[in-house]
C-alpha cells in the first residue's frame, strides 16, 4: 500500500491523536493522551494493566467516543465518524479478545474484511452476478495468498472457532491486511501466541510497516515491544507517563516504578 | 380420491408454501444476521391486512357489515406487491426505531412488546381493519378460471408454490453472497464486522425490510386462500411457531426453512388432529403447544443447528475456479494436505 490519494504535508504523521481524554462515570480511563503514528513505523503503547491502553486503541478506531480530544487520519479530522467510516478510510484494528467470526471459515473471515466487494449490493447480487462471482474468485485468491503468507492456508476452511490463540492472532492480522489498511491498530497481537510464533509475527509487522503502513500496537509483552517498536508511549493511569525507544525507556525511574507497582 | 381430501391436501399444500416463504423471511433475519425479531408475524399480518383492504372494494358494497380503511378493488399480482412493499416499509421503518440503539436480547424484549401493541391497537381501533371480528369474504383472485372450488384450490397451490419457490431462489442467492457473508459477520461478531467497514446498522435494517416484505408476502398468499383474517390469526405466540420450525430446519441454511416450515407447523400441529378426542374440548390445542415447546427446547439443547445446518462454505481450489495462468494453476487442497504440520516459510 502507498499513500496516494493523502493530501499530507511529506513529514506529517498519518494518524495524530490531540489530547484525547474518556471518563466512564467517576472513573478517568485515559486523560489527555496525544500521540502519532508515522507511514513505515510501529508504535507501542504499553503500560500495566488498567493504564488506558486498550481504551486509547477503541477511541482511535472509533469503537468508544472520546470525552475530549480529536483525532486527525490523512489530514482529516475523524474524531465524529463511526468505526465502521474509520475502517473504509483504511483504518483497521484488531481485537484483544474474541475478534474471530466464529462460525465462518478462515478463508471467509478474510473475504468479509475486502473493500469495495461488488456483490455486497443487494442490487447487484441478482444484475451482475458474472461479475462479482469473478471479482470474489480474485479476492479468493488474494486471501489464500495472505493465508499462505502467514503459514496457516492448510487450515483456509476451518471454523474460525476451531483455530489455536496464535492462529487467530495471524488470521486477524493477515485479515486486517486483507481490509487494505493504511493504519494497523492492534490490540494485544501476541496474546496468546506461542514463542515459536513470536519471531515469525514479529518479522511479519516490520514487512507490514515496511509496505508503507502506520501501525500501533497495544502489547504486555516488553521484549516483543522492544523488537519491532521505533517508538513507545508509557501509560499508567491514564495517561503518557513517558515516551521514546524502549531500550531508554527501561532506564527511566517513573516507568519502572509504574510496571512494579502497578 | 374425494374431493373433501383432494380439499384437504391442497390446503395443506398451501399452507406449507406459506409457511416455507415467512420462515425463509425469518431465517434472513435470525438465522443469518442474527437479529431476534419476535415481532415477525405483524408483518405477516401487515401483508394479510393490505392485500384484504386492497381487494375487497368498498365496506358498503359488502353490506357494510365491516369497517376498513382504503376499500379498493385491485387485481391480483397488484395487492400482493403492495403487500411486499407495506410490509417491508413496516420493517424498515420499526427496525429504524429500534436496531440503532438495541442490541440481541433487549431488541427482542422490545419487538415482542411491539407485536403485543399492534395486536391491541388493530384490535381496538375498529375503523382500521374491523377490529376484533377481523375481515371476512376477501375475494380469491383467480376464481374467473374455473367454477370448480377443488380445482381453484389446486390452481391457488400451483401459484402460491410457484411464489414460494421464487421467494426461496432470492434468499438462497442472498445468502450464497458477499453480502450474505457480511450478514453471517454481523452475526458472528458486530464489533469487529463494523471494524471491518460493515455498517452494521444500514445491514441489519435491510434484513428488517426484506425479511418483513418476505412475511408480507406471505400474509397475502395466505389471506387470499382463507379470505377471512381477524387479530386471533396473528397472536404473538405464532412468531414462536416460526421460530420453533427455523431452529428445527435448521437456521441459516438454504433447506432449514423448508423442512422445519413442513414439520413444526404442518406436520405437528395438523397431526393433532388425528389425537382422538379426550379430555375436554381445549386439551388437544393446548397439547399441540405443550409440543411446540418441547420441541424447541429439545433442538435448542441436543441439535441447536437443526436437521439441516448451517454448511461450511468451501471455496473451490484455484486451478478449477479461474482461468490457468502457469503460477497459480495448483490444486491447493492437495497441497495443503502436504504442508500440514510444516513450517512454510
Amino acid at each position: 500500500m502507498s499513500a496516494d490519494g493523502l493530501r499530507l504535508a511529506p513529514d506529517a504523521p498519518l494518524l495524530s491523536v490531540h489530547g484525547i481524554s474518556r471518563t466512564f462515570g467517576g472513573v478517568r480511563a485515559v486523560v489527555d493522551i496525544s500521540l502519532s503514528a508515522p507511514i513505515g513505523q510501529i508504535t507501542g503503547l504499553i503500560g500495566p494493566n488498567g493504564a488506558g491502553k486498550s481504551t486509547t486503541l477503541g477511541i482511535v478506531a472509533g469503537a468508544i467516543r472520546p470525552t475530549a480530544g480529536s483525532i486527525q487520519f490523512a489530514g482529516r479530522d475523524v474524531t465524529k465518524l463511526p468505526s465502521y467510516r474509520r475502517a473504509r478510510l483504511g483504518m483497521v484494528r484488531t481485537f484483544q479478545m474474541r475478534g474471530e467470526f466464529d462460525r465462518l471459515t478462515v478463508l471467509e473471515n478474510l473475504l468479509v474484511a475486502a473493500p469495495g466487494q461488488l456483490g455486497e449490493k443487494i442490487r447487484n447480487i441478482y444484475s451482475i452476478r458474472r461479475t462479482w462471482r469473478r471479482q470474489q474468485r480474485e479476492l479468493v485468491d488474494q486471501a489464500r495468498g495472505l493465508l499462505d503468507q502467514f503459514g496457516i492456508l492448510s487450515h483456509q476452511n476451518v471454523y474460525a472457532a476451531e483455530l489455536s490463540g496464535g492462529q487467530r492472532r495471524l488470521m486477524e492480522l493477515a485479515r486486517a491486511l486483507m481490509a487494505k489498511p493504511r493504519l494497523l491498530l492492534l490490540d494485544e497481537p501476541m496474546a496468546g501466541v506461542s514463542p515459536t510464533l513470536r519471531d515469525r509475527l514479529a518479522e511479519h509487522l516490520r514487512d507490514v510497516a515496511d509496505s508503507g503502513i502506520a501501525i500501533v500496537l497495544v502489547e504486555h509483552e516488553l521484549q516483543f515491544v522492544e523488537q519491532v517498536c521505533g517508538h513507545v508511549l508509557v501509560l499508567a493511569q491514564g495517561t503518557v507517563i513517558g515516551e521514546g525507544k524502549m531500550s531508554a525507556l527501561r532506564e527511566q525511574a517513573a516507568v519502572l516504578d509504574a510496571y512494579l507497582t502497578g | 380420491m374425494s374431493a373433501a381430501w383432494q380439499f384437504y391436501i391442497a390446503t395443506l399444500i398451501i399452507y406449507s408454501f406459506v409457511y416455507i416463504t415467512a420462515a425463509a423471511g425469518l431465517n434472513l433475519q435470525f438465522g443469518l444476521t442474527g437479529v431476534y425479531n419476535f415481532a415477525f408475524i405483524i408483518f405477516q399480518a401487515a401483508g394479510a391486512y393490505c392485500t384484504a383492504v386492497l381487494s375487497l372494494g368498498s365496506p358498503g358494497a359488502l353490506g357494510g357489515f365491516q369497517r376498513y380503511i382504503l376499500g379498493l378493488h385491485l387485481p391480483f399480482p397488484v395487492p400482493l406487491l403492495a403487500s411486499a412493499v407495506v410490509a417491508g416499509v413496516l420493517g424498515v421503518g420499526l427496525g429504524a426505531l429500534t436496531v440503532r440503539r438495541l442490541r440481541a436480547d433487549y431488541l427482542a424484549i422490545v419487538m415482542l412488546v411491539i407485536s403485543l401493541i399492534a395486536t391491541g391497537v388493530v384490535t381496538d381501533y375498529q375503523g382500521l381493519f374491523n377490529g376484533a371480528a377481523g375481515l371476512a369474504l376477501i375475494p380469491q383472485p383467480f376464481s374467473s378460471l374455473t367454477s370448480s372450488s377443488v380445482g381453484y384450490d389446486w390452481i391457488y397451490a400451483a401459484v402460491a408454490g410457484v411464489i414460494c419457490a421464487l421467494v426461496l431462489l432470492a434468499v438462497r442467492m442472498m445468502i450464497e453472497s458477499p453480502l450474505g457473508r457480511s450478514l453471517r459477520a454481523v452475526r458472528e461478531n458486530e464489533n469487529a464486522a463494523a471494524a471491518l467497514g460493515k455498517n452494521v446498522t444500514a445491514l441489519r435494517l435491510l434484513v428488517f425490510g426484506l425479511g418483513g416484505a418476505i412475511a408480507g408476502i406471505s400474509g397475502s398468499l395466505l389471506v387470499s386462500f382463507t379470505q377471512a383474517w381477524s387479530p386471533s390469526s396473528w397472536v404473538y405466540t405464532e412468531t414462536f411457531v416460526l421460530f420453533t420450525a427455523l431452529i428445527v430446519g435448521g437456521t441459516g441454511s438454504n433447506l432449514g426453512p423448508i423442512v422445519g416450515a413442513v414439520l413444526v407447523p404442518v406436520v405437528l400441529a395438523e397431526g393433532s388432529r388425528y389425537l382422538p378426542q379426550f379430555g375436554p374440548p381445549t386439551l388437544v390445542p393446548s397439547l399441540e403447544w405443550i409440543a411446540i415447546g418441547v420441541v424447541l427446547l429439545a433442538f435448542l439443547w441436543f441439535w441447536p443447528r437443526g436437521i439441516v445446518p448451517e454448511p461450511r462454505r468451501i471455496f473451490p481450489p484455484a486451478a478449477v475456479s479461474r482461468p490457468p495462468t502457469p503460477q497459480r494453476a495448483r490444486g491447493p487442497v492437495v497441497r495443503d494436505l502436504e504442508r500440514e504440520g510444516g513450517p512454510s516459510q
